[in-house]
């Protein structure tokens, strides 16, 4: 029970600090505004209009709520180790993995503020510019935008307690990148690279980078597809167990480190 | 049988040195107890090692070798650390939070939530003077209100073992009076103070125990009296001797030493007190002027300074 106290804590300061910071403003003022500038393309006919303000909207929700999950997570540890205020709070009997988690939970914490921000945003403007008209896919598009951003925010926690935090800030952009591109990336080196080393190397990397894409589910809110439950109940699971994956790895890894 | 609040058996600590094949020895054979109730000083120049014995304590670091245990807990079990306190000498909090939510974190680490929690911290921040400055953000704090509010982190969850490292750094005169009556009140209530200091003199009037850290190795452990020399010296200011070999020698023999200074052109004598009156009848018999005499005892500076060399180095 004290352990998940501790969790929340740590969590809440993170949090109020994320919150607080002009940054954090900024990027979500960047999205709203985004989202309705998205309004402007009003040469189109209603139901063109409808898809760009969705593709736009929920472009501007991912790559806003990506870039605060990567800067904070980035920065949180090896900043709390160069500012020193990881020493009062581990002098506690907080341990370290406790720590590495409510860091987590506390940048994931700051992501929800800005994503609920943005949704509302969204629903609001597709209200008031679609004449009353609200898509409720909205609904699981936005929770799993979230949970794609929590992994995201899993890695950059993960590599920031092994390297410097601008390396590490520039190995999660390039695998929010890649990772969104995955699939089409793989079959077309598996076309270009067809020697059984280079097939296993591809191969290898495949499986370890996350699968980004299979969380985006804009399109089918766009173009009103149906996705099927059981996709959604499998990809939730993967999007959980990618995080927790990382989750432990860069616990053990800050439980290693020096401070 | 008194309780030990910390023990240190061997321990040692390298780094990588600047090249990284050599390594750099930071603490070596370190055997320490302190006993449960009191201050104790721990003592040394800059780099003697200090700060990277408390970061091996607190688990921050791992001991290349040797082990420690907090009131009988190995200190790699984050438990060791519920009964401790820890204010680092220049306390970071995050500069975004203000005084009261920095101590409220730290009162829940402790285990306190709800109304008890929301009354210890406002306890604290009335104890150590910051309570008036609770809703200012710490980024708009001066660096004495930041150790005031690390004073109270410190003190969040009524730990038995304070870890101190120069604890005065940053107060100004009335917040180190403050501090001095703040740590006299917490030994009286019975905790174990742990104090890594600067401040020889005013260590000097709170320790019960002091230990001397030098380039890594324990150079003296006891109480200030067993540390500084136990007897009292008298120093003679001469004038008006023109022959003084053979006073040197008769001198010598009860443990002084007479040395002329050049820049007054006189004599200085130095000698144990209880010799005071045989010193005097030399003197006499020699009818040697005196200037002054003076009697000083050894303080624990006087005593770091001899332990260590002057330089530190």
């Amino acid at each position: 029970m004290q352990a998940l106290r501790n969790i929340g804590i740590i969590g809440r300061i993170t949090m109020l600090e994320g919150a607080r910071k002009q940054v954090f403003h900024v990027l979500l003022m960047v999205a709203v505004v985004m989202i309705f500038g998205s309004t402007v393309l009003a040469h189109f006919d209603d139901k063109v209009q409808a898809k760009m303000l969705a593709d736009l909207s929920l472009a501007s929700m991912f790559f806003v709520s990506a870039a605060i999950a990567i800067t904070i997570t980035v920065t949180g540890v090896p900043g709390e180790m160069e500012q020193k205020t990881v020493y009062p709070v581990l002098a506690k009997a907080v341990t370290r993995s406790q720590f590495v988690l409510g860091k987590f939970a506390g940048a994931m914490g700051t992501v929800a503020i800005g994503m609920a921000v943005m949704a509302l945003a969204f629903v609001f403007v597709e209200w008031w510019f679609l004449a009353g008209h609200i898509d409720f896919a909205v609904l699981y598009v936005v929770p799993f935008l979230f949970l794609e951003t929590a992994i995201l925010a899993a890695i950059s926690l993960a590599l920031s307690t092994v390297c410097s935090w601008p390396l590490a800030w520039f190995l999660s952009v390039i695998v929010c990148l890649v990772g969104n591109v995955k699939f089409q990336l793989y079959a077309s080196l598996m076309a270009k690279h067809p020697t059984p080393f280079n097939k296993a190397a591809i191969s290898g990397f495949y499986h370890v980078l996350p699968s980004l894409e299979s969380f985006n589910f804009k399109d089918a809110l766009v173009h009103h597809m149906t996705v099927p439950n059981v996709y959604l109940w499998q990809t939730a699971l993967y999007g959980l167990c990618y995080t927790a994956a990382m989750l432990t790895l860069a616990s053990i890894s800050f439980r290693r480190r020096e401070l | 049988m008194t309780e030990t609040a910390i023990h240190i058996a061997g321990f040692r600590k390298e780094y990588p040195a600047a090249r990284r094949k050599e390594m750099r020895l930071a603490v070596n054979n370190l055997d320490l107890d302190v006993p449960a109730g009191g201050l104790f000083g721990f003592l040394g120049p800059n780099g003697a090692g200090k700060t990277t014995t408390i970061k091996m304590l607190l688990g921050f670091i791992p001991a290349t070798l040797g082990d420690a245990s907090l009131f009988g807990v190995p200190v790699e079990d984050p438990a060791a650390r519920r009964a401790v306190g820890y204010l680092p000498e220049q306390p970071y909090f995050h500069k975004f939070l203000t005084a009261q939510e920095v101590v409220a974190a730290h009162v829940g680490f402790a285990g306190a939530h709800g109304r008890a929690a929301k009354e210890q911290t406002e306890a604290l921040l009335r104890r150590v003077g910051a309570y008036d400055y609770r809703t200012l953000r710490l980024s708009k704090c001066s660096k004495g209100m930041v150790q005031r509010v690390g004073l109270a982190t410190a003190l969040a969850g009524d730990p038995k073992l304070l870890i101190m490292d120069e604890p005065s750094s940053g107060l100004d005169p009335i917040g180190r009076k403050e501090l001095r009556a703040l740590l006299q009140e917490l030994k009286d209530e019975g905790k174990t103070l742990f104090i890594s200091s600067h401040l020889l003199s005013e260590m000097e009037s709170l320790c019960d125990r002091v230990a001397v850290l030098h380039q890594g190795e324990l150079v003296a452990c006891g109480t200030p009296g067993e540390i500084t020399r136990g007897d009292d010296e008298i120093a003679v200011l001469l004038d008006g001797l023109d022959e003084t070999e053979s006073l040197a020698r008769e001198i010598a023999t009860l443990g002084g030493s007479l040395a002329r200074q050049p820049e007054t052109r006189g004599i200085r004598l130095v000698a144990p007190a209880a010799a005071l009156y045989r010193v005097m009848g030399l003197l006499e018999q020699r009818k040697a002027r005196v200037i002054s005499v003076s009697q000083r005892h050894e303080t624990l500076e006087d005593a770091f300074l001899r332990l260590v060399g002057s330089t530190g180095h």
